[in-house]
């Protein structure tokens, strides 16, 4: 393992990586920075143009977007009470109070150095467990891959949304647009009433552009939300990174960075769950609890360290078992995919050069990200006064012509209205576009190893009980299906 | 009692796709492909009557819920329908008369509708001259990034 990490190197001779990157995460930032943008809409509005770079560069660049999104979630978190990303929501909790009372430098100052570590404990985790997880998923069988599929479906399905049932109509929807085209194991045709352009498929990449950019953008436009963004002026003195009195709270950022990349890596968790996790654990462990929801730079620390920690953790089953962790690891895939590359146990050992590259170039960016926070977050503060009426029709413009530049083709154009338009009218009714794209990923691995183990085992359904792991990922579905339940249970009978 | 809300009309359009999706599955020739597989309209069926099941279940829950209506405002309508018009004609028109006429016509158009639903910018003649220069630059950075950076073939 070491040695292919140190082969992985030599692609980084080459300093066009290191432009990627730095391009991808200053644009995260100014997208993390806007509130309403968030960083899975910037990684499916820059997919286009990785189209035409070497896989590294272009994972590199995505990367950047994800790291620098998350990490400027907390600027208008901390100066405007508004979180930029919904992984920062924890964040407002104590960086406005500490805004508020006249330290809004500070307050960035922590989320700068906190993002960091919780975004360097991410690759740790990622390196140090991506290798392992992918050696053990080379055991799977299509029994297993099934059951697999069905849990993911099951744990997104559950915690997207408002509603249990409204995540799993959009899970299923997203499966049935999978299933649609060529049948890969018997060869026929369905499901395309007899449009031609629909034979191959629904094209994947305008399908998720529409979904989380268009969609976005639609309700934005619609809902006139955040107009008065070009009237925002904010003062930030001594916005420089506070390395002593984080350091200081080393229990607190270690302990939140973990706890970031654990949840982070379970499917369907996400960033947001990871933030409130570690801030509850932090005020629990504090001396000074009462402090916290006023200010305090342990609730600062707590839940910067645990969103940014996330990154790492989401992108661990999406790279081994190629089930992503949640909607921005969803769009990161389609990054592998776009380049030919399906994210899995394979791809760690048919392509160890690339699987390592990525992980290195997601290490670069985070630390891109710091360096690009701590010399420049005065500008990207500055981001907050750009008027919306200007920015949604280029991005606007950037969806269109992204989708149309994959494919060459106009049809791209209009699957990507198709999609927009749905996944807006998903948002308003309290459904979540993610799932939609989760069920599209996972559709086809449900489907073909299903029909794969029934013609290997005489349609003996009993297959998938007897095989462990099979089973255990049955059992995990089960729960994680009813859980949501015993909660709302719970909190009822409170 | 019953309370009608627009979300009824999306589950209904649902039903109708799922029942659509459903009529298509049953037409999938079956008995192709290897012996004991399932067959290519197994899930779909599946799927579809889950998805018809689900909806109307949410159909009939939200139906009794007594909870407050979600329905268009005028003023919502109005963006919507301006919106999605705009980027009707620019994919229509992109392969007709190319990128560049295109999408500075749209940009200009579609900035307007923007400053008009965001109360900024005004009906001034210099917010129009602004809005021409603003969408002047963007085509032209667009196809700078897309087409020179990127070497992506634009319409």
């Amino acid at each position: 393992m070491f040695m292919q990490f140190v082969h992985s190197f030599d692609a980084f001779l080459e300093p066009t990586i290191f432009l990627a990157i730095a391009a991808g995460t200053v644009l995260g930032l100014i997208f993390g920075s806007l509130p309403g943008l968030t960083a899975t809409m910037g990684i499916a509005l820059l997919l286009p143009l990785t189209f035409s770079m070497p896989p590294i560069s272009g994972m590199g660049m995505l990367f950047g977007m994800y790291c620098g999104a998350i990490s400027g979630g907390s600027i208008p978190a901390a100066l405007l009470n508004i979180p930029g990303t919904p992984s920062s929501v924890a964040t407002t909790l104590d960086a406005y109070p500490m805004s508020k009372r006249g330290e809004p430098g500070r307050a960035l100052g922590l989320c700068v150095v906190a993002s960091f570590i919780g975004g360097i404990i991410s690759v740790l985790v990622f390196a140090l467990l991506s290798p392992i997880i992918a050696k053990a998923a080379l055991e799977f069988s299509a029994v297993e891959y099934f059951s697999l599929g069905i849990f993911g479906l099951t744990i997104i399905a559950s915690v997207s949304g408002q509603s249990i049932v409204k995540g799993l109509v959009a899970g299923l929807i997203g499966v049935l647009i999978s299933l649609i085209g060529i049948d890969s194991l018997s060869g026929i045709v369905r499901l395309t009433a007899d449009i031609p352009d629909l034979i191959g498929g629904v094209d994947f990449m305008p399908a998720l552009i529409g979904l989380f950019a268009l969609s976005q953008i639609i309700g934005d436009i619609v809902s006139s939300r955040n107009a008065k963004g070009a009237e925002i002026k904010i003062k930030v003195d001594n916005a420089y990174p506070r390395f002593k009195e984080t350091f200081g709270l080393w229990r607190v950022w270690s302990v939140s960075s973990v706890i970031g990349s654990l949840v982070g890596a379970v499917p369907g968790a996400g960033g947001s769950i990871a933030s409130f996790l570690a801030y509850d654990v932090a005020k629990r462990q504090s001396k000074t609890p009462e402090k916290f929801q006023t200010g305090h730079n342990e609730g600062i620390v707590a839940c910067e360290s645990a969103n940014n920690g996330m990154t790492g953790g989401a992108l661990i089953p999406m790279m081994t078992l190629g089930i992503p962790g949640d909607a921005s690891a969803a769009v990161l895939m389609g990054g592998l995919l776009i380049h030919g590359l399906q994210p899995g146990p394979l791809l760690f050992q048919d392509h160890a050069d690339i699987a390592y590259g990525i992980i290195i170039a997601f290490l670069i960016a985070n630390i891109f990200m710091f360096c690009f926070q701590a010399v420049g977050i005065k500008l990207f503060v500055k981001v907050l006064q750009i008027p919306r009426s200007f920015l949604m029709p280029f991005i606007l413009v950037m969806c269109i012509v992204g989708a149309y530049g994959i494919s060459g083709s106009l049809t791209s154009a209009w699957i990507l209205l198709f999609f927009g338009i749905f996944g807006y009218f998903l948002n308003r009714y309290g459904f979540s576009s993610a799932p939609v794209v989760l069920g599209m990923i996972l559709g086809y691995m449900v489907e073909s190893n299903f029909r794969r183990s029934m013609a290997m085992y005489d349609s003996d359904w009993t297959i998938f009980f007897s095989h462990p792991i099979s089973l255990g990922f049955i059992l995990l579905s089960v729960v994680s299906i009813l859980l949501p339940f015993y909660y709302r249970y719970k909190s009822a009978k409170k | 009692m019953f309370h009608l809300k627009e979300q009824h009309v999306f589950y209904l359009f649902l039903m109708a796709g799922a029942g659509f999706f459903l009529k298509l599955s049953w037409d999938i020739p079956s008995g192709i492909g290897v012996e004991n597989d399932p067959g290519a309209a197994f899930l779909p069926i599946v799927i579809c009557v889950l998805i018809l099941f689900l909806v109307s279940y949410l159909f009939v829950i939200e139906f009794r819920e007594k909870s407050e209506k979600l329905f268009f405002s005028r003023a919502e309508f109005f963006a919507l329908a301006g919106t999605l018009l705009l980027i009707f004609v620019y994919i229509f028109i992109l392969s007709l008369i190319g990128f560049f006429a295109s999408t500075i016509i749209f940009l200009f158009l579609f900035q307007r509708l923007n400053s008009y639903l965001l109360n900024s910018g005004g009906l001034s003649y210099k917010s129009y001259l602004v809005s021409a220069l603003f969408s002047f630059i963007a085509t032209l950075s667009i196809y700078f990034v897309f087409s020179v950076l990127f070497k992506m073939s634009l319409p």
